[in-house]
């Protein structure tokens, strides 16, 4: 007996074994919650965007005119003005093998991309899933005066506090320059990133009231912009005064500092984020270079003359109504 | 720091917020508890702001007086007059044109290949619709395409190696401003401004279903 029941490597032992369990164990698998077993708080079942659960937190407070502009107008008029037929994706400048001339190359990663250090991505054609679309503003105020007195960078934090309505986070010098007097760790200003209402707020606010007013503007500079979508630009010391935040309150503001602006949008190209942004009313100015590897987007056998037509910038205007012509 | 809309503002200032704990001060009514600006022993007191009713409405001169909101429904909603393009504020707008008996949207003959899409629609409708009309034709690409065999619209995904297959490209077009003011002796019996539930009972069904995923639902 003791001979058969032997452990051998043809059978296992737990088929020796008696009353091993038949069922699988799932209770290892299958999470209980128990909130859902207990009768005691019925209300912590309800799912929190209802609105009788202790946790909801209504959102949709205040209409956004941005967001409803973009959604019910400016979408399906971006997917028609970006469109273009038989275009094909453009591949974006990936990162190299090595070629294998040295026994050392084995297993190396692989070598950095053409001409930058990154890979960028591959630049897919427009259709309705990659429709540019508007995200969020990053307001950057690096003071310089703060490297000698330390309490400014405190006050161009309180400006970007009172121009946004949002919570600033500090920055701080990253490099030790002995000619400029900066060294590392030094508080040199602050930034904020808005999203949401925040970002449709403040964008009102700079295209309806803060840029007209700049005497000498006269657009963003087309050249702007990090090839990825996203475009910047520098607002002056004496433009920061037509905020009406400021304005209104001018006794409490006898310095300004002057504020950089980006603006971060879902486009793939620089292009493609101008026609979005001038679509919701921010003026561009300046020639426009197209990248090369842009220009050739579109299937060989139809190119025709028009693509130039379609890389330009084209200014979306305020829309009362729209009527399909056939 | 001015952040909100006016009613949130309005709102705060309304509010009588606790006074937090000091040291050294006494309070008569026990020291206050606050969690999230509230006074956790006495039941929360929301006060709602009042209006402010000072001075005429309409008195421009008086830089106080209080705020009143243009009406959303003008004349023309009350009337149920579909001609004008002050109606129906909020929605989406879409012009339709009674021509041979049909609603549909403004047609127009292709006469050459040499005139781009959107510049064809928009010669034709100042031809069918006067001058006085400013639009913006959003871009060169047709929104869609409607094929015909026989007069009857073929339905989507249907294989088109037909021969006597003609086309109607749809091209999207703002307008900024002005009116459709129908020109004598050009074939527009009517014309209406209409929002999509208005244009389904209009227009002939195969003709709906061609275009509907097209239309604005706001």
């Amino acid at each position: 007996m003791s001979f058969n029941s032997r452990r051998t490597f043809s059978t296992t032992a737990a088929a020796f074994k008696v009353g091993c369990a038949m069922v699988k164990p799932v209770h290892h698998k299958v999470k209980i919650r128990k909130k859902f077993l207990s009768p005691r708080f019925p209300e912590l079942k309800i799912d929190p965007s209802d609105i009788r659960s202790p946790k909801y937190k209504p959102y949709l407070t205040q209409p956004d005119r941005v967001k409803d502009y973009y959604h019910n107008t400016l979408k399906s008029d971006l997917l028609l003005v970006g469109y273009r037929h038989d275009q094909v994706k453009v591949e974006g400048v990936k990162r190299r093998q090595w070629d294998m001339t040295s026994p050392y190359h084995l297993n190396r990663p692989l070598r950095k991309p053409r001409g930058q250090v990154v890979p960028s991505p591959d630049i897919q054609p427009r259709d309705w899933r990659n429709v540019p679309q508007f995200e969020t503003i990053t307001l950057n105020c690096w003071v310089k005066e703060a490297k000698l007195k330390p309490q400014m960078a405190i006050a161009g934090s309180l400006q970007l506090q009172q121009m946004t309505g949002c919570k600033t986070k500090p920055i701080y010098a990253k490099t030790n320059v002995p000619t400029w007097k900066v060294r590392p760790g030094m508080k040199m200003g602050a930034k904020v990133t808005l999203a949401g209402k925040y970002a449709s707020q403040f964008l009102t606010t700079l295209t309806e009231i803060v840029l007209p007013r700049i005497r000498d503007f006269k657009g963003i500079s087309n050249k702007a912009g990090d090839r990825y979508g996203n475009i910047a630009f520098g607002l002056q010391p004496e433009h920061i005064k037509f905020f009406p935040e400021i304005e209104n309150n001018q006794d409490s503001w006898p310095q300004t500092f002057g504020v950089d602006i980006t603006l971060h949008t879902s486009a793939q190209t620089d292009a493609d984020a101008r026609i979005l942004l001038s679509a919701l009313g921010i003026p561009f100015a300046g020639t426009e270079r197209v990248p090369k590897n842009l220009l050739n987007d579109v299937k060989e056998s139809t190119i025709d003359s028009n693509v130039e037509d379609v890389k330009s910038v084209e200014t979306v205007k305020a829309v009362k109504a729209s009527e399909p012509v056939s | 720091m001015i952040t909100g809309t006016v009613a949130e503002r309005e709102f705060t200032k309304a509010q009588k917020y606790p006074i937090p704990a000091h040291r050294g001060v006494w309070f008569p009514k026990g020291m206050p508890d606050i969690k999230h600006g509230r006074d956790r022993r006495f039941k929360q007191e929301v006060n709602l702001p009042k209006e402010i009713l000072e001075g005429d409405a309409e008195d421009l001169e008086n830089v106080g007086r209080p705020i009143s909101a243009n009406p959303r429904i003008t004349e023309a909603d009350k009337k149920n007059d579909q001609t004008s393009l002050e109606r129906e504020l909020p929605r989406t707008l879409y012009l339709l044109l009674k021509q041979n008996g049909q609603w549909k949207f403004p047609t127009f003959q292709l006469e050459n290949d040499e005139t781009a899409l959107n510049q064809v629609a928009e010669n034709g409708l100042r031809q069918l619709g006067g001058d006085n009309i400013n639009t913006w034709s959003v871009s060169g690409t047709p929104a869609a395409v409607i094929k015909y065999v026989n007069g009857n619209i073929l339905p989507y995904g249907t294989s088109v190696d037909h021969e006597g297959v003609s086309r109607e490209y749809l091209m999207k077009s703002h307008v900024v401003a002005g009116q459709f003011v129908p020109q004598q002796g050009k074939g527009v019996e009517e014309y209406k401004w209409l929002v999509k539930e208005e244009i389904q009972p209009l227009v002939e069904k195969p003709y709906f279903d061609q275009v509907r995923h097209l239309l604005a639902q706001i």
